[in-house]
């Protein structure tokens, strides 16, 4: 596996510390509020809201990549890789992580729906459509990133390999 | 420690066992419990009985299981 390559470094034993890890979920779901925050707020003083609309879809892509990318060198990041390429324990790590990850999308999904309906009902306008495209996209990204930031979150620090 | 004993490191045991090293770690401190195939698996590698290398109760010291043993005798 490519993370069993990595633990040769030393820098592995920094950077996939669970610290570090718990920091990278932060900052990415604090990122992206943080970024859609500044977009609602350009974009209800601004014409170009499409553009706005944009940025929000491109910045949670770009995201979500780096973050996948430096996750995926830290640590083993099991809801990526199929079963065939885990042991026993980390399949079951996997399928809890995606169990808990359904158990916060489920409510999260229909509050974003209702949210959703009643902003193009009261704003049947760009603003309007704005606010249902960062939903759409904020959902669909916590629904991509969910359980690999559970996994992320939860799996402890990693031992020395060759102990 | 049986893995202490025959000199191997974790990713040494992992790799002859296809696992991946972590869960060694898991399996030692009693973190989590393997299928009966993993479990069989240690056992054969080691060229013990299963019940040598699991038991549902910890194992009592090596020191007292030894010496406890001659004093009663």
């Amino acid at each position: 596996m490519t993370a069993q390559k990595e633990a040769s470094s030393p820098l592995f034993y920094r950077v996939g510390s669970r610290r570090m890890r718990r920091r990278a979920v932060v900052a990415m779901y604090g990122g992206w509020l943080l970024f859609a925050a500044i977009v609602m707020l350009w974009s209800s003083t601004s014409s170009r809201r499409f553009l706005a609309m944009d940025l929000v879809v491109l910045a949670s892509l770009l995201l979500q990549l780096a973050w996948f990318v430096w996750l995926g060198r830290t640590y083993v990041n099991a809801p990526r890789l199929a079963d065939a390429e885990l042991d026993e324990r980390l399949v079951q790590v996997k399928n809890q992580a995606y169990r808990k990850a359904y158990l916060i999308l489920a409510p999260v999904a229909v509050v974003g729906w209702l949210v959703s309906l009643f902003a193009l009902e009261w704003q049947p306008n760009d603003q309007g459509k704005l606010i249902v495209t960062m939903l759409v996209v904020g959902v669909a990204s916590l629904a991509g990133s969910l359980p690999t930031a559970i996994v992320a979150w939860q799996e402890p620090d990693p031992e020395p390999m060759g102990s | 420690m049986l893995r202490a004993e025959r000199g191997l490191s974790r990713q040494q045991l992992a790799d002859a066992l296809g696992i991946n090293y972590q869960t060694i770690g898991y399996l030692e401190r009693g973190d989590y419990n393997p299928s009966l195939e993993l479990a069989f698996r240690i056992a054969e590698y080691f060229g013990l009985p299963l019940e040598a290398v699991f038991s549902r109760q910890p194992f009592a010291p090596m020191s007292s299981q030894l010496y406890g043993k001659e004093e009663s005798a």
